[in-house]
Formats: C-alpha cells, sequence, structure tokens
C-alpha cells in the first residue's frame, strides 16, 4: 500500500499548490456542521424536556432548568443566536449556489425544511423568551394550557415545527455522519433513537395537553379565560398573570418582523438564484461514463447532477457536498480544459488517496463538449461493504500504470 | 386488519347490504346455549313445527322464483324513486355546501378541530418515523437490488418482487405506526370516520403505488415487468397514480358526508349529500377521461403506433367510463359493477396476452443470447436483446425452449383473469342483487350456470390445450424411419399418443357435458349410473377385447417391439408392419402377413435390437496351417469393415476363434462376427466369399467330404475290380447321408 501510495502523492501536491486559492469551502462547511450541530444538540435537550409530560407537567418545570434554560443562559443564549443566524444565512446561501433543485428526495426535504424552521419558529421562540425577560414566570405550566386550551391553532403549529426542525436535523446529521467511514457504526444505533426522541416528545406534549383537558372539563373557574376565547397568547397571558406589565404589541411586532423577514429572505435567495442560472448562458454538455451511453447534460450542473438528471445511479453519500469522495470519477476525455479544483475538493481527493486524473463528480461543473469519465465506485457502494480496500487498490494501481511511463 | 375492512366497507358503499353484513358481529354462542338447543332440537313439538315452517317456506320459494315480473317492477320502482331523489338532489345543490358546513361546525368545533388535526400530526409523524426507520435499514438491500447486474427473466422477477415486498414492509410499517395509534385513542364517531378515512386512504394509495412501481418500475428499467420503454412507464404510472388517488378521495369524502349529514345512520343519503356525492363524481368522471386521453396519447407518442385500433380502444374505454358513471347515478350499482367488470375484462384479456407474449419473447431472447454467448461466438446469432421482434422470429425457428409452455401460459393467465372477474361478479350480483331478495331469482340463476359452465370450459380448454401442446409437439418431433432403417424408440409414441389424445379429449367432453348439466339443474346422477351399468356391460361384453387394448398399451410402454423390427412369437417370424391398437401385424420374410391380437401374446423374441452375433464355420483338411488361416481371416474381416456399404454396421468384425471341434475327417475353424440388426446376412454372404477365395489363393482346400476305400493287399486290384469297389462305396455314402433341411432364413 505504501509503495503505491507514494506515486499518488507527489502529482496531487503539486496540483494542490497551483490551486490553494481560498479554502472557504472548508471553513463553510465546517461552520454549517458546527452550528447545526450545536442547534440540533439545544433541540434534543428540549425535545427530551418536553418527554418528561408522560409524567406530569410539574415534572416538566422541574427538569427545565437543566435540559432547557441552560441553553437560554446568558451565556448561551447569544451563541445559539448567533449559530441559528449562521445556519441560517449558510443555508441561504447554498440554496443560491445550487446548480439545480432538482435532486434527491432527502435534499429536498432539507431544503424545503430548512425554509420553513424560521417562521414557524418565531411565535414560540420570541414570544416565551420575551415574555421570561420582562420577569413573568412562563413555564410549561402556563404553555401547555396555551398551546392546548387557550389556542390550539398555536398548538397545531408547535408540532409541524417539531416536525420540521426534526427532520431538517436530522437530514443534515445523518448526511453528514454517512459520509464519514468511521461513523458508520454509530449511524445504525443513531437510527432508532432519532425516531424515539421526538416521538415520546411528541407522546410527552400530547399527554400533557391531555391532562390540561381533562381539567378544564371539571368544574371550572375561569370561565373568563374561555369566553376571552379568539385567544390570542396575549389574551391568555393577561388571564394568567397580570402582575407586571408585558409589551404584547412589541412581541407581536418582532414576531411579525421575524416572521416576514425569513420569509422575505428566503423568495429573496430563491429569486437572485433563479436570476443567477437565467443570465448564466449554459453550454451543452454531453456526459459519457464507461457503462451507459452519451447522457445529455449542461454546463450548468455538475457531473453528478448530470447523472442524476439522466436518472444514472452514481455512488455518493454525502449527497454532493464534496465531503465523501464516493463520486469521484476518472477523467478519461474532455473536450474542453476542466475547472481547477477547489481546495474542498482537493482536501477530500487527498484524503481518499484518488490518482491525479480524479475529479469528484459533485463538485466538477464541466464547462461544454464531451466528456468522459470512469466511475471509480460502483453505484451501490457503501461503507458498510467489506471492499472497502480493494477498490482505492485497484485505483491507485491503475494510477501507477499511468504514472511510470 | 379493522382498518382494512373499514376501508372495504369504504369502498363497497355503494352495495348497502355489504357494509351492514361486515358491520354487524355476533358474539359465539356459549356452551350452555348449545344444549339448550339440542335439547330442543330433540324435542317432538319443536320439530314439528320446524317442518311446518319449511313447508311454508318452499312455497314462498316457488312465490319468489316465479315473480321475475314482480321483481322487475321493484326494480323499475327503485329507479324512479332514485330519479326523484336525483331531481330533489339537483334543487338541493344551491344550499348543499351550506348545510354540509352548517352540519360540519354544528359537530366540531374549530378548537376541537384543530386538536385532532394535532394528533393526526402525531400519528402521520409516527407512522412516517417508524417507516423511515426500517427504510434506513434496508436501503442497501434496495440500492443492490435495483443498481445490480439483471440478466434472465427469473431474476428480474424475483429482483421486482423482493423490492416490492420491502416497499410493502415499509408501507406495514407506516399503517401499523399512524392506524396503530390511532386506534388507541377513543374518538368521537365522525372523527374517528375521518380520520380513519384519511389514513386508510393513503396507506391504500401508496399500495397501489407500489403496485404500480413493481410492474412499471419508472426509474429502474432493469426491474421492469411490463414491457414499455421508460417514458411511458413513467407517464402511465404518474396517471394511473393521479386516478387511483382520486377515487380514493372521492370515496373517502362522500363517506365523511355521509355521516356528516346523518350521523345516526338513519336515512340513506339526503338530498344534500347526494348533490354533493353527484358533483364529486362528475369531478371523478372529468379526472377519469382525462386521465384516459393523456394515457392513450403517451401510448401513442412512445410507441409510435399510428394505428387506428389505438383510437378505437380510447372511445372504448372513455364509453365505458360514461355508461359506469350514469348507471352510477341512476343507482344501478349492481349493473355498473358488471358493466365495468365484463368491459374491463376485454381490454385486460387483450393486454395480459400481449404482455405474456411479450415476455414469453423475452424470455427467449435472454435464452438465445445466452446460447450465442456460450459456444463459438456467431455474428449472426448474437440478437441484441433491445431490437427484440425480428431478430427474435428468426431465432424462434431454430429452437424455441418455451413451446409448450406459451400457449398453457396464455390460456391460464386468460383463465386467472376470467375466474377473477367472474367471483367478483358473482360476489358482486349475490350481494347487490335485488337487495331484499333471499332467493335466487332467475337473472341469479343464469348466471350462476353460466359462471359454472365457463368455469368447467376453461379448465378443460386448459387441460386439453395442455395436453394437445404436449402431444403434439412429441409428434411432430418424430421421423417416420426411412426404409431400410431401424425406427427409434420414438415409433411407438407415434402409435400411442393420438390414442392419447382422443380418450382425454372424450374424457374431457363428457366431464364439461356433466358439469354443465349438473349446474343447469340437471341430475346427472342417472345419467353417471347408466353409463357405469352400460361400461360394466359393455366390459363383459368385450372382456378379450378390452384385454387386446390394455395389453397391447403395456407392450408399447415397455418398448418390446417396433414397427419395421424382426420378431418371433411362438413360432412365428416376420417383420413387424403394422400396430394397431387392438393387434400387431407381422410379414413372416416369404411375405404371409400373421395377425396377433396383443392379448395373445405370452412373450416374444426381437432379433433387431442393439446388435447381432453371426457364427460361421470351415472345415479344412487336418493338415491345414491354423496360422495362416487366422491370418487370412482377419484379412478377410478387414476387408469387410472397409467396406463402404455396411461397414459402418459392423460392430466387431470377422474374426477366427481357432479350431471349434475335430471331426472324423477334418477340422472346423469357427469365425464370428458383429452387426447391426438386419446387416448381418449381407456381411454373411461376403465373408463366405471373401474366406473361399483368399484360402482359394494362399492353397488351403476346404476340406470335401471323401471316401476312403482302403482294400487290403489292394495293391493287386485290377482296374475292374477298382471300379466295382468304388462303385460300392459310392453306394454306401450316398445312402448313408439323406440331405439335410435347408436352413429356414430370409
Amino acid at each position: 500500500m505504501q509503495s503505491q501510495m507514494a506515486p499518488v502523492q507527489a502529482p496531487t501536491q503539486a496540483h494542490q499548490a497551483q490551486t490553494r486559492h481560498g479554502s472557504s469551502g472548508l471553513v463553510i462547511r465546517a461552520l454549517r456542521i458546527v452550528s447545526g450541530l450545536f442547534l440540533l444538540a439545544y433541540v434534543t435537550s428540549h425535545l427530551v424536556n418536553l418527554s418528561f409530560g408522560l409524567s406530569s407537567i410539574a415534572a416538566m418545570d422541574a427538569a427545565s432548568p437543566y435540559l432547557s434554560r441552560i441553553w437560554t443562559g446568558p451565556l448561551t443564549r447569544p451563541l445559539l443566536l448567533l449559530a441559528l443566524l449562521v445556519h441560517f444565512a449558510l443555508g441561504l446561501w447554498a440554496i443560491y449556489k445550487r446548480p439545480t433543485l432538482r435532486t434527491n428526495a432527502s435534499d429536498i426535504v432539507q431544503l424545503l425544511t430548512g425554509l420553513f424552521v424560521v417562521p414557524l419558529l418565531a411565535t414560540h421562540a420570541i414570544g416565551i423568551h420575551m415574555v421570561q425577560d420582562v420577569g413573568v414566570e412562563f413555564g410549561y405550566a402556563q404553555t401547555v394550557p396555551l398551546f392546548w386550551l387557550y389556542n390550539p391553532t398555536l398548538g397545531l403549529v408547535q408540532v409541524l415545527m417539531l416536525t420540521v426542525v426534526w427532520v431538517h436535523g436530522c437530514a443534515g446529521l445523518f448526511t453528514w455522519l454517512r459520509a464519514k467511514e468511521s461513523a458508520r457504526n454509530a449511524v445504525l444505533w443513531l437510527y432508532p433513537l432519532a425516531l424515539a426522541v421526538p416521538i415520546v416528545a411528541l407522546l410527552g406534549y400530547a399527554e400533557a395537553g391531555r391532562t390540561v383537558l381533562i381539567q378544564s372539563q371539571q368544574p371550572v373557574v375561569e370561565t373568563s379565560v374561555s369566553q376571552a376565547d379568539e385567544s390570542t397568547e396575549a389574551a391568555a397571558e393577561v388571564a394568567q398573570t397580570p402582575a407586571p406589565e408585558i409589551p404584547f404589541d412589541l412581541i407581536k411586532q418582532v414576531t411579525n418582523w421575524m416572521i416576514w423577514g425569513s420569509v422575505l429572505l428566503g423568495v429573496i435567495t430563491l429569486l437572485a438564484r433563479w436570476v443567477r442560472v437565467s443570465m448564466n448562458t449554459t453550454e451543452a454538455v454531453t456526459l459519457r461514463r464507461d457503462d451507459s451511453g452519451p447522457l445529455a447534460s449542461s454546463s450548468a450542473l455538475s457531473l453528478l447532477d448530470g447523472f442524476r438528471k439522466n436518472h444514472e445511479p452514481h455512488a455518493s453519500l454525502c449527497e454532493g457536498r464534496g465531503r465523501c469522495g464516493t463520486c469521484a470519477v476518472r477523467i478519461l476525455h474532455s473536450d474542453f480544459p476542466l475547472p481547477e479544483p477547489t481546495s474542498l475538493e482537493m482536501h477530500t481527493l487527498q484524503r481518499i488517496n484518488a490518482p491525479e486524473n480524479a475529479r469528484l463528480a459533485c463538485q466538477l461543473v464541466p464547462t461544454g463538449g464531451r466528456v468522459d469519465v470512469a466511475p471509480m465506485y460502483p453505484a451501490t457502494y457503501t461503507f458498510h461493504d467489506e471492499d472497502v480496500e480493494d477498490i482505492p487498490d485497484e485505483a491507485a494501481a491503475a494510477t501507477q500504470v499511468q504514472v511510470t511511463p | 386488519m379493522s382498518a382494512l375492512l373499514r376501508l372495504f366497507a369504504v369502498v363497497a358503499l355503494c352495495l348497502p347490504t355489504f357494509a351492514s353484513a361486515q358491520d354487524t358481529a355476533a358474539p359465539a354462542p356459549s356452551a350452555n346455549d348449545l344444549h339448550e338447543f339440542t335439547r330442543l332440537l330433540a324435542d317432538t313439538r319443536i320439530q314439528g313445527w320446524i317442518a311446518d315452517q319449511a313447508n311454508g317456506a318452499e312455497v314462498a320459494d316457488i312465490d319468489a322464483r316465479a315473480t321475475a315480473r314482480a321483481q322487475f317492477e321493484r326494480y323499475i320502482a327503485r329507479t324512479g324513486a332514485r330519479v326523484q331523489d336525483l331531481g330533489a338532489a339537483w334543487a338541493a345543490s344551491e344550499r348543499a355546501p351550506e348545510v354540509i358546513a352548517q352540519r360540519w361546525r354544528e359537530q366540531i368545533t374549530p378548537d376541537r378541530q384543530v386538536r385532532s388535526l394535532t394528533f393526526v400530526m402525531i400519528f402521520l409523524f409516527l407512522g412516517a418515523g417508524l417507516e423511515w426507520l426500517l427504510r434506513q435499514y434496508t436501503n442497501p438491500i434496495r440500492k443492490r437490488i435495483e443498481h445490480g447486474q439483471i440478466d434472465t427473466l427469473k431474476q428480474r422477477v424475483y429482483a421486482a418482487l423482493t423490492r416490492a415486498a420491502l416497499s410493502l414492509s415499509a408501507l406495514a410499517a407506516f399503517a401499523i405506526g399512524s392506524i396503530g395509534a390511532f386506534g388507541v385513542f377513543d374518538w368521537p364517531p365522525l372523527l374517528h370516520t375521518m380520520i380513519l378515512n384519511a389514513l386508510a386512504s393513503i396507506v391504500a394509495a401508496r399500495a397501489f403505488g407500489t403496485v404500480l412501481v413493481l410492474f412499471m418500475a419508472p426509474y429502474v428499467p432493469a426491474l421492469r415487468l411490463i414491457p414499455i420503454d421508460t417514458g411511458l412507464a413513467r407517464a402511465l404510472s404518474r396517471m394511473l397514480f393521479v386516478l387511483f388517488a382520486f377515487l380514493l378521495a372521492h370515496i373517502a369524502l362522500i363517506d365523511v358526508f355521509d355521516r356528516l349529514a346523518n350521523p345516526d345512520g338513519m336515512v340513506h343519503q339526503t338530498p344534500e349529500t347526494l348533490a354533493v356525492s353527484i358533483g364529486f363524481g362528475l369531478i371523478l368522471l372529468a379526472v377519469t377521461l382525462i386521465v384516459i386521453g393523456l394515457s392513450f396519447r403517451a401510448v401513442k407518442h412512445h410507441t409510435g403506433t399510428t394505428s387506428r385500433t389505438l383510437g378505437r380502444w380510447r372511445a372504448y374505454v372513455s364509453l365505458l367510463a360514461v355508461i359506469s358513471f350514469v348507471l352510477w347515478l341512476f343507482g344501478m350499482y349492481v349493473a355498473m359493477w358488471t358493466v365495468i367488470l365484463l368491459g374491463g375484462l376485454v381490454p385486460l384479456l387483450r393486454l395480459l396476452s400481449m404482455w405474456v407474449n411479450a415476455a414469453f419473447d423475452r424470455a427467449i431472447a435472454d435464452f438465445m443470447a445466452k446460447i450465442a454467448a456460450e459456444p463459438k461466438p456467431e455474428p449472426l446469432e448474437t440478437a441484441p436483446e433491445g431490437e427484440g421482434e425480428e431478430d427474435g422470429a428468426e431465432t424462434i425457428e431454430i429452437t424455441d425452449p418455451y413451446e409448450t409452455y406459451r400457449p398453457i401460459a396464455l390460456r391460464l393467465v386468460r383463465f386467472g383473469a376470467v375466474v377473477c372477474v367472474g367471483a367478483l361478479l358473482s360476489l358482486v350480483w349475490n350481494l347487490g342483487i335485488f337487495d331484499q331478495s333471499e332467493t335466487p331469482g332467475i337473472v341469479q340463476q343464469v348466471f350462476g350456470v353460466l359462471i359454472d359452465s365457463a368455469a368447467a370450459l376453461l379448465i378443460a380448454d386448459l387441460v386439453w390445450v395442455w395436453a394437445k401442446t404436449a402431444i403434439d409437439r412429441r409428434l411432430a418431433a418424430y421421423n417416420p424411419p426411412v426404409d431400410g432403417s431401424a425406427p427409434g424408440p420414438e415409433a411407438r409414441m407415434a402409435t400411442l399418443l393420438p390414442l392419447l389424445r382422443v380418450v382425454l379429449m372424450v374424457t374431457l367432453l363428457a366431464i364439461v357435458i356433466m358439469s354443465i348439466l349438473s349446474s343447469v339443474g340437471v341430475n346427472i346422477a342417472p345419467i353417471l349410473a347408466g353409463a357405469s351399468v352400460l361400461g360394466i356391460a359393455i366390459g363383459f361384453g368385450a372382456q378379450s377385447l378390452v384385454k387386446d387394448v390394455v395389453s397391447g398399451i403395456f407392450f408399447l410402454i415397455d418398448d418390446a417391439f417396433r414397427v419395421g423390427e424382426y420378431v418371433e412369437i411362438d413360432q412365428l417370424r416376420g417383420t413387424v408392419e403394422k400396430i394397431s391398437i387392438r393387434s400387431l401385424q407381422i410379414r413372416h420374410h416369404r411375405g404371409a402377413v400373421h395377425t396377433l391380437p396383443f392379448g395373445e401374446l405370452k412373450s416374444m423374441t426381437n432379433y433387431s435390437r442393439d446388435w447381432v452375433i453371426m457364427k460361421l464355420e470351415f472345415r479344412v483338411p487336418f493338415d491345414t496351417d491354423l496360422k495362416l488361416v487366422k491370418k487370412l481371416i482377419k484379412k478377410v474381416g478387414a476387408e469387410l469393415k472397409a467396406n463402404e456399404e455396411y461397414g459402418d454396421s459392423i460392430l466387431e468384425t470377422l474374426k477366427s476363434q481357432g479350431v471349434r471341434r475335430m471331426e472324423e475327417f477334418n477340422m472346423v475353424v469357427g469365425v464370428k462376427f458383429m452387426t447391426r440388426p438386419g446387416e448381418q446376412w449381407l456381411v454373411r454372404r461376403d465373408a463366405y466369399q471373401g474366406v473361399r477365395d483368399v484360402f482359394e489363393a494362399n492353397g488351403i482346400r476346404m476340406a470335401e467330404r471323401n471316401v476312403k476305400v482302403e482294400i487290403e493287399g489292394g495293391e493287386t486290384l485290377t482296374e475292374e475290380q477298382r471300379t466295382a469297389a468304388v462303385a460300392a462305396a459310392q453306394e454306401v455314402v450316398q445312402n448313408k447321408l439323406p440331405p439335410g433341411p435347408i436352413p429356414d432364413e430370409p
């Protein structure tokens, strides 16, 4: 193995030296993952708190300082906000840069849920935190009746939000983990966990709601509240704790601002993307892979997107994020010179010990003409396969043949 | 399970009796009840009463049967009532949405509505989550199936089925997660109906989608079971799915509105719900017609056919949809189902036969490709798989490995389709026909007879086609022997198979006629009894004939003789000339023909099997050089073997066996050779001739029978005495040796 790798290293390094123009791709990738993981950890912790509802609402409140509020303390709250902002901005940037929106189902799900998270979150996050900031005690004992009894529409929105957030988080997490060979066993154990956390949380939420509803069936003292029916969050709040002054108008304003602002941002991003795509003049590209005939693609699409567009299966564990290196192809022929690899691509190619003429199909956007490639991994490739060893060997051997003359 | 039942009930909502039958379920009787029941049955008074009731019922039965006219009138009256309902619905159509909305508001407060929606979300999340979990673990298998190498039809079917099973298990996880969680809670009836309808519709639509994917595989051409191209598969599966989803939505919504309009289930349908359901029906009809139009356009576009038949089929299917809708509108549900089922049967059969044919063509192409790939590559034979028709047709002529199975498969598929449709029809008719009548009406009876007869005919046809193809195939493969050559083992099949065919046909015909008669209501027991009496009588009377036929069949199965073989039976020898079902004719080599009934044959000798050894003898004087003889005979043997006429038939050529015995005046040298049956005579002729010639050429004399007369002191005999002595010896010898019999051989 060692001897085979030696001839590989030299040309790749030389290659890399040419193209060390900014490592923004790597930075963005790291930022996205770190912020996403941080947010997901918070959501998980919060959901675990929610599942205490299976026991009682009091238990939820008792666990809340350790599971929920610890994340929103004076130090952690700015961090959380920052992570959210960064992640949202990076997501919009990714949408803007995407060559095509017609990708696989998991990507589409991630994209759409990502767009919907912030508008759904606004009422919940801003309302509760601003009320708490004023100094009003606003724990689960107040929230659950609000969501189930006084304003069920808001409760429905919470369920929707939980679903959307969790789906988005899991999609990101598993795409990230699947691309890591070292995590291949952990993933198998994480799947049931990823299902159990939200379900138990939802059950806790439902159970808490049921308790509240049953209580409300009993001889009621708060008839006045029920009458004040068209209960926005605010109305309920008044009934509960009239003591300190709550800036309802401000809360509403901020919430609306955030909802419409994020929607606007999403729309602007999509529009900008549309403008970018329509401004670009695209050349026709003909792909030819060794096992399939000529496939029509365009210069707006990466190789991988070109294969997908033609429904040609191609290995890619990280769904085209340039992390896993399973989409790597050997370039056999290209009519026009191909663009230089970015540092992200170089990094991955180096990691998988790819031969000199290898490129990542998900990162390479050909400029036009005919491109002939040979995939380095079979379309069914996963890290679970025991033939992990074989294929790089074969690839290395192929390199040797090409280098020796 | 209950959900599925419920869904079934929903689907069959046009058949009220069926739905109610499903809903009422009584607890099983206890042991005490049963004891009580048996005690009551034993009571004579009870028995008498039951008998009276039964007599009365019979009379009523006859009445019900007799009044086909009354039934018809009732039917007309019902339709009339329906038309009035329609009128009312038309009048109510204006206010229908408001009425429905009002009822909706009455029964469900907005809070409740939202809360139930929250619960539905949770159920859906649970179901989807379970499915997702299952999919994570099965994805590698699915990927391997979808991207794997698939060569044969069997592999393709297996892979497609595995994939469908994976999808269905994921769907089952979804159903269990969502509907199961739903079942845990108590719900108000309306919400129960609504949520269950929604969940069941989702599951049913997805199940239908799975079936579509199983057959059409829109994105994985390698797994496609139906021979259509990718674009067509995508278009068709999309449109069929949309149509089915609309149908489900229609059924579920109408059910919900029905429940909404009359929560007690007292009235059948209020004018408002009828108006709404007709509105939905119209939408469904429009969607159906659009889907039909688009589907046919897709077919035309992707297959490139320009023939008018496609247009005719489109008109036919559209007409079918419209007629079904009109029948549904007028409440003639039974007639609607009948039209749909019978009308659908025609194109279904056509499509199925096309499908089976295409599957066989593809299997043959695969087979040919395999054959062509295995031995030396012949560029002419390697038919590319996609090419299809013309190449396939050419190669079929060479060999068709599935020739026997194709007609059988066609019949089988047709049979299955007809039986399914028949079963569905009988379900519809028995459950839905003229709701109230317990006794079968005339139409039902006729229908039952038709179904029974059709089933009997189809089964008989299936068996007959299978047997006939198999027999004809064997017969076609049989080449009658060319003059002179021995017939192969197939020859006896040429005798037996036509007989078998006739017997089978008669038997099948008899069975079919019997079962049709019995379903018409003719009591076939006397016929069967009569036939068996007749059979016994004939059996006894024609005992020897039967014996001949039966033993003949066994002789043929034993392969004891074939046409053209030389056999010996008791004292009769000859060539088998003709084998009939009762007797055997052999021709003696001198022309006489013997006819032997098989029943008479005890044992027989067959001279024409495999090989024949012939032994010859030569008498040579004692002073012959035996080594020379051996060498010479070997030489003759080689010459015989080299003969181009019969050389190939000689298995072991002529060779000397040395001195076989010593006789008074000479030695007997034995030789033998082995040939194929029938060739030995010619070889023997040439062997004799060759040996004589070669002996003569080498100075070996054949021993001749001579008389040595030794006279004591004969040195002094005169010429006359000598002559007299010779004459006397001559006389003695001639008297002593009479001429032997001439051996009997051809």
